[in-house]
């Protein structure tokens, strides 16, 4: 960079006045940068903090993507801030493990350039990314009536991408602004039926509409009949009304060195102190701030507290007073996302394929991830663990021997997010209702304690992009709140 | 496969074990087949003499070992809750079914409901690392 002379001018210079709270915000920030840069960051603790190690300016609940990005905004401007992470890693449900020689990822893994804001973090911190094997695809195979097709991948465009733009069509008009989902405010009744009722009505001939209930399944990671049509189509906002940029942006690029490449960058560039196997059990707020009680009985003093957990873990927590009714119902009644997510090695080689099977075979979608020299490893998705035990190997090997009869399966591994307990779930879709209904509260601080995750995104919710989205907005609320 | 069996004989003997379930006991139990069974605990679980725990809790010779001793893991209350050691039936019946056989564990992984596996995989942990 060569200076800021490309930068746009600052609000302050074009005139407008500030209000009050806007200037004493600005003062105190700027006041906290200057402290910062300086060589001691012990030093850079803001006016009005306890000095004596007795408190934090914010504790943030939950090391994942989301709480790492309001705890690094945050500590980055000054404030004093506390991670306190219920498993023994960071990531949430993101986790990089080594597996037949790879960074693999068990939870989220895919990123694309339509998201803004994961794309622009791993750019900030040099993290390449490389590109799944299936992208280049020299078969494609899918299911027509209980049939094993096999083809060319525009052979299988041919059939899905018609009835995928049919399904997508209300897109453009209800979702006109992809990160404002309820920019148009009418929606009909698009929240309230699913999208397997939106796939049903569409009159499709059975190839098509047995491809879609599948597609709905993966992307919603339950049966199609689960998910909100309207929650649905944002998708296809998100992915700029294009299906294969959509689709570019939800299985082309993954981090180089998994998502733990990023996510241990971000950690390191954060001043804030970091408790892992730390579960919380109890927020009782006060007048001047928060205390935050551990599982072990430990009481930590807070301003603010940052709620970074899955929605569906939300409602484990004790909060006093009670968080709103609807925060907890939702929490309660679960997003989608529960479905299974498994990786095969494989002996010997296959056609490096994309299939795209039916939502009751075991697993929904097949394809191949990484093409190594001897062997390849295969990732496939399915709408239910009751579809597929995926600990047991001879279930995966015939669940992917329905793509690839002759396939010999070596080892296969998984992670079961939805029994561990501080996720109960995969990645977030909504159920009928929550978009319209719930979106909007299940944002809403309450007092001192503000609400962050990929689960409550505006944009690409259940993504990785969605988390550092929510974690940024929300470390902005928060830095208001203790600012001024 | 005869050695493998009397190896892990050997492991719960040197482990002062009473006696153990027939079927973990089998002299036919396919070493080969629980290592790759146990990829599926390495996604959390280093298994090495360093000791070093990760995700999971280092399992290095975890036959005989206390239940939750691994140097600093943070175990969950149930499992800290859990006395004595792993016995090679105790592991069996925890790996079957994690959450019922120890209601509040947080270990993410719902069992290896087949027997088998579950007798590869313990032959493979009384190996030799």
């Amino acid at each position: 960079m060569s200076g800021n002379r490309d930068l746009p001018p600052h609000p302050d210079d074009q005139g407008r006045p500030l209000d009050h709270n806007r200037r004493r915000l600005l003062q105190a920030v700027g006041a906290i940068v200057s402290a910062a840069a300086a060589p001691s960051l012990h030093a850079s603790i803001p006016a009005g903090n306890t000095a004596d190690g007795g408190g934090y300016d914010a504790i943030v609940i939950g090391g994942g993507f989301a709480g790492i990005t309001a705890a690094r905004d945050l500590s980055l401007r000054g404030f004093r801030v506390l991670i306190l992470e219920a498993r023994p890693r960071l990531g949430g449900r993101t986790f990089t493990t080594r597996f037949a020689n790879h960074d693999l990822d068990l939870g989220g893994t895919w990123i694309g350039n339509s998201q803004p804001f994961v794309w622009s973090e791993r750019m900030r911190y040099g993290v390449d990314v490389v590109e799944s094997a299936a992208v280049a695809a020299s078969q494609a195979i899918w299911m027509d009536d209980g049939e094993r097709i096999t083809g060319s991948l525009a052979q299988y465009a041919e059939i899905y991408e018609p009835a995928a733009n049919h399904f997508y069509a209300p897109a453009r008009e209800f979702i006109p602004r992809a990160y404002q989902p309820l920019f148009k405010e009418e929606f009909g009744n698009l929240d309230q039926i699913s999208a397997a009722d939106a796939i049903a009505n569409l009159g499709l001939p059975a190839v098509q509409r047995d491809l879609l209930y599948s597609f709905a399944a993966i992307n919603g990671h339950s049966f199609a009949s689960e998910s909100s049509y309207l929650d649905q189509l944002r998708w296809f906002a998100l992915g700029n009304y294009h299906l294969w940029n959509l689709w570019d942006n939800l299985s082309r690029y993954r981090l180089a060195g998994g998502t733990k490449a990023l996510i241990d960058r971000m950690a390191a560039d954060s001043n804030a102190e970091v408790r892992l196997g730390t579960p919380v059990a109890h927020v009782k707020q006060s007048a001047a701030g928060a205390t935050v009680t551990t599982l072990r009985g430990e009481e930590l003093q807070a301003r603010a507290v940052v709620v970074a957990v899955p929605l569906n873990c939300l409602a484990d927590i004790e909060f006093s007073p009670a968080i709103s009714e609807v925060k907890l119902s939702e929490s309660r009644r679960r997003h989608t996302g529960s479905g299974t997510k498994v990786y095969a090695k494989t002996a010997g080689k296959q056609p490096v394929f994309m299939g795209h099977g039916t939502q009751q075979m075991p697993l929904c979608f097949a394809w191949t991830e990484y093409d190594d020299p001897d062997s390849q490893l295969l990732c496939g998705f399915g709408a239910s663990p009751e579809l597929l035990d995926v600990n047991d190997d001879r279930a995966v090997a015939s669940a992917f021997a329905r793509y690839q009869p002759s396939v010999t399966v070596e080892e296969s591994v998984s992670y079961d997010w939805n029994i561990d307990p501080y996720s109960k779930g995969t990645w977030c879709m909504y159920r009928p209702g929550t978009l319209t209904g719930s979106l909007t509260e299940l944002q809403r601080p309450e007092g001192h304690v503000f609400f962050a995750g990929a689960d409550i995104a505006n944009g690409w919710r259940g993504f990785i992009d969605g988390a550092i989205e929510s974690g940024a907005t929300v470390a902005q609320q928060v830095t208001q709140h203790i600012a001024i | 496969m005869v050695s493998k069996g009397r190896r892990l004989l050997a492991a719960m003997i040197l482990a002062g074990l009473g006696p153990v379930a027939p079927h973990l006991a089998a002299d036919n139990c396919d070493i080969d087949r629980g290592a790759r069974l146990f990829a599926k605990c390495a996604m959390c679980h280093p298994r090495d003499e360093t000791g070093v725990s990760g995700a999971g809790p280092n399992l290095a010779g975890i036959i005989g070992r206390t239940i939750a001793d691994a140097d600093g893991f943070p175990y969950s209350v149930a499992m800290s809750g859990m006395d004595g050691i792993w016995t090679p039936e105790r592991l069996d019946a925890f790996l079957a079914a994690p959450m019922a056989y120890i209601p509040g564990t947080t270990m993410g992984f719902g069992g290896l409901r087949n027997p088998a596996d579950r007798e590869n995989l313990l032959c493979y942990l009384a190996s030799e690392q």
